[in-house]
């Protein structure tokens, strides 16, 4: 490990601000994952599915769960961005 | 046990009673029809509440001297101390005047019923009440007819006296048969076990007769023919003082607690005053004869010496009563006892954890979690489902579209008052106290949760009014009108298993997020019901009135989701504050699910 990202890790410990900052970012991510992963597993289903009341409300989840990523996505963006700014 | 046995017991023996008698069914009869017309003279008395009556019966009963000269004048206008005694029954029962003004009027009628015993010795007179009780029944029946609420109540009030005097007249038509058995004669015994025997004889000739102006009429008949003395006869009346007392027990039987106070009390009086009347008998003769001597009347005028005798004795009562009233009405509180219906109460919110934020903000999430268990119960009952739907893997659609037995009978009001309520008023007090020396954050976060708490109390309220129109249309011959009402309740139903999947935390992907479909749906499905009643109005398959319930009720299934949604999002949120944090910023807001509603109503239109 070279001498920068050591620093880095050591003013990320000591600043609680940006501490928090970085488990937000990090929770985010996670649950970005997690939807994209559910998206996926929706959208296999619906390829399977005949029945047309359940097609309707997997598409609706799918359209919740895709809105629902692109905000997370932009506010991944913009802790990204705060954090690269401290 | 013994109460599943009680009622077909009481049956068995009315019924062999009425076999064995025909004088029996008569007084039964009377009894019943006494008790019917209590009821409708408290129906009466309801319709008046509000504020004339209340503020007239305060202002004349407002003291102890006001209550005494009302229950006074009252009983010498219809003498009838019995009738005055039940009308404060009903009074009381209605809670239009206190305990202790209803035993002032108690009081005040016992003095009053001697004007009766003075109009028999001046005039031989009276008064027959029971001549009025067919025109007050014929009066009153077209009276409830009526529909303003005033003329209805008023109506009421007729055919309850009519009914109570029927009541009267029919129970003394059945004793009519024992009074002949009544020989005063047979018991004559000296002294005080005379006195005492007498007087027993004067109570039951009053029960028996329902009126202590007949018994009173009867003594100075015995002791006119010298049939018994006048000491004996002194002590009849004082029975018949006690006796008179079984109307005012008989109405308690239909009247709440206070008014079996009030019955109570009217019995310790007139027994109290009873036995001082005869430990100083003596005395009060004395006392008679030298108020007769002094008046000038002739020394063996019975009838009028039995009138001051009657008035003396009540007076004496009285003046030896008022000074215990007080501690009257608190012995009466403590002996009868109001039994108050189970209320729910507080489980985790105790003294000590108001004073510590965090173990104070976590009590009320879990009060407010218990509270809102409690409401699941209640809003499944209301729609007539199983709370096990909810928790099983079954398909909701499927059950409440196959499902053909309806049955809403609880009474969400009662329930409300006696769990929701409870715990609700005892979650706002608690937070009310807790957030003292809380911070800004912890007092949100507990006023997230007492919001939560007012969103399950408007959740049932939702569900009350919804349950009206439920119960007529679920079981409608109509199949459209059922099937909308059907879907109402698969819209609840859904947002309820959602919740629950939600709090029992058992599939790792479901978390607030998974609220943000149920909001697309719900607003989907209002933009499709509204549409829909149109079509069902255009295509004559359901009524102009029938479309006005469904669109009212829609809003309530609409304003239910929507407050269980909300709950959701404040009490089954992730414990983790940041995984919680960043599932709150990428949840969906009103704005955001239009766009997304608005974007698939114009793909569907193509």
């Amino acid at each position: 490990m070279n001498i920068i990202k050591l620093l880095d890790k050591l003013k990320n410990y000591l600043d609680a601000d940006r501490r928090e900052q970085i488990a937000e970012y990090d929770s985010v991510k996670r649950i970005l994952k997690k939807l994209k992963k559910k998206e996926k597993a929706l959208k296999q289903q619906l390829k399977a599915e005949q029945n047309e009341e359940v097609i309707n409300q997997l598409q609706r989840e799918i359209d919740v769960i895709f809105a629902q990523r692109e905000k997370g996505i932009n506010l991944q963006k913009s802790l990204k961005e705060a954090k690269k700014s401290r | 046990m013994i109460r599943k046995i009680l009622l077909p017991t009481i049956f068995i023996l009315l019924t062999y009673g009425f076999w064995l008698s025909p004088d029996f069914k008569v007084i039964t009869a009377g009894v019943a029809i006494f008790l019917f017309g209590m009821l409708a003279l408290e129906e009466g008395i309801k319709a008046f509440t509000g504020g004339v009556l209340e503020s007239i019966l305060r202002r004349s009963t407002n003291k102890l001297w006001k209550s005494i000269s009302f229950g006074f004048f009252t009983t010498s206008l219809m003498q009838s101390s019995s009738l005055v005694s039940v009308i404060t029954i009903s009074f009381l029962s209605a809670e239009l005047i206190t305990l202790a003004a209803g035993i002032g009027i108690i009081f005040g009628a016992n003095l009053g019923t001697t004007t009766g015993a003075w109009l028999i010795a001046a005039f031989g007179l009276k008064v027959k009440l029971s001549a009025y009780a067919m025109p007050m029944l014929v009066f009153g029946v077209v009276l409830i007819f009526q529909k303003l609420r005033l003329l209805k109540g008023l109506g009421y009030i007729l055919a309850g006296l009519g009914f109570l005097l029927l009541g009267i007249h029919y129970m003394k038509d059945g004793f009519e048969a024992f009074k002949e058995s009544l020989d005063l004669a047979k018991y004559a015994i000296t002294g005080y076990p005379g006195l005492f025997a007498y007087a027993l004889i004067g109570i039951m000739a009053t029960v028996i007769m329902q009126s202590s102006h007949a018994t009173l009429v009867l003594v100075l008949t015995a002791l006119a023919v010298q049939q018994i003395s006048y000491e004996n006869a002194l002590a009849l009346a004082i029975g018949s003082n006690v006796g008179t007392t079984i109307t005012a027990i008989l109405g308690a039987i239909g009247a709440n607690v206070q008014g079996r106070r009030l019955a109570t009390a009217h019995l310790v009086f007139n027994v109290v005053t009873g036995l001082i009347a005869i430990i100083f008998i003596n005395q009060l003769i004395l006392f008679v004869d030298w108020i007769a001597n002094s008046a000038g009347m002739e020394k063996d005028n019975y009838t009028l010496k039995l009138a001051v005798f009657h008035t003396i004795f009540n007076v004496l009562g009285i003046i030896l009563m008022v000074p215990f009233i007080h501690r009257l009405v608190s012995f009466l509180e403590r002996v009868i006892k109001v039994s108050l219906p189970h209320v729910e109460r507080p489980r985790y919110l105790s003294q000590a954890s108001a004073a510590i934020p965090d173990a104070a903000i976590e009590a009320v999430r879990k009060e407010t979690v218990r509270l809102y268990d409690m409401a699941v119960d209640v809003i499944t009952h209301g729609l007539s489902l199983d709370k096990k739907i909810i928790s099983s893997g079954a398909d909701i659609n499927s059950i409440i579209n196959h499902s053909s037995h309806i049955r809403l009978t609880e009474d969400i009001d009662e329930v409300y008052d006696r769990r929701i309520k409870a715990v609700y008023a005892a979650i706002v007090e608690f937070t009310t106290r807790a957030q003292g020396t809380m911070s800004a954050e912890q007092v949100d976060k507990l006023f997230l949760y007492r919001d939560a708490g007012y969103r399950i109390v408007e959740s049932i309220k939702g569900i009350k009014h919804l349950q009206k129109n439920l119960k007529v249309y679920l079981t409608s011959n109509n199949t459209e009108i059922r099937q909308e009402y059907n879907n109402i309740r698969i819209q609840i139903c859904q947002v309820l298993k959602e919740l629950r999947i939600l709090q029992s935390n058992e599939d790792d992907s479901a978390t607030v997020l998974s609220l943000d479909q149920l909001k697309l749906a719900i607003s989907e499905r209002d933009d499709i019901s509204h549409k829909g009643v149109d079509k069902l109005i255009r295509n004559n398959h359901i009524s102009a009135q029938m479309a006005i319930s469904l669109m009212n009720d829609s809003a309530y299934c609409q304003s239910i989701c929507r407050n269980l949604l909300s709950i959701g999002a404040s009490l089954f949120v992730s414990k983790n504050k940041n995984k919680r944090d960043a599932e709150n910023r990428i949840a969906l807001d009103d704005t955001e699910i239009n766009e997304i509603l608005t974007k698939r109503t114009e793909k569907a239109n193509g």
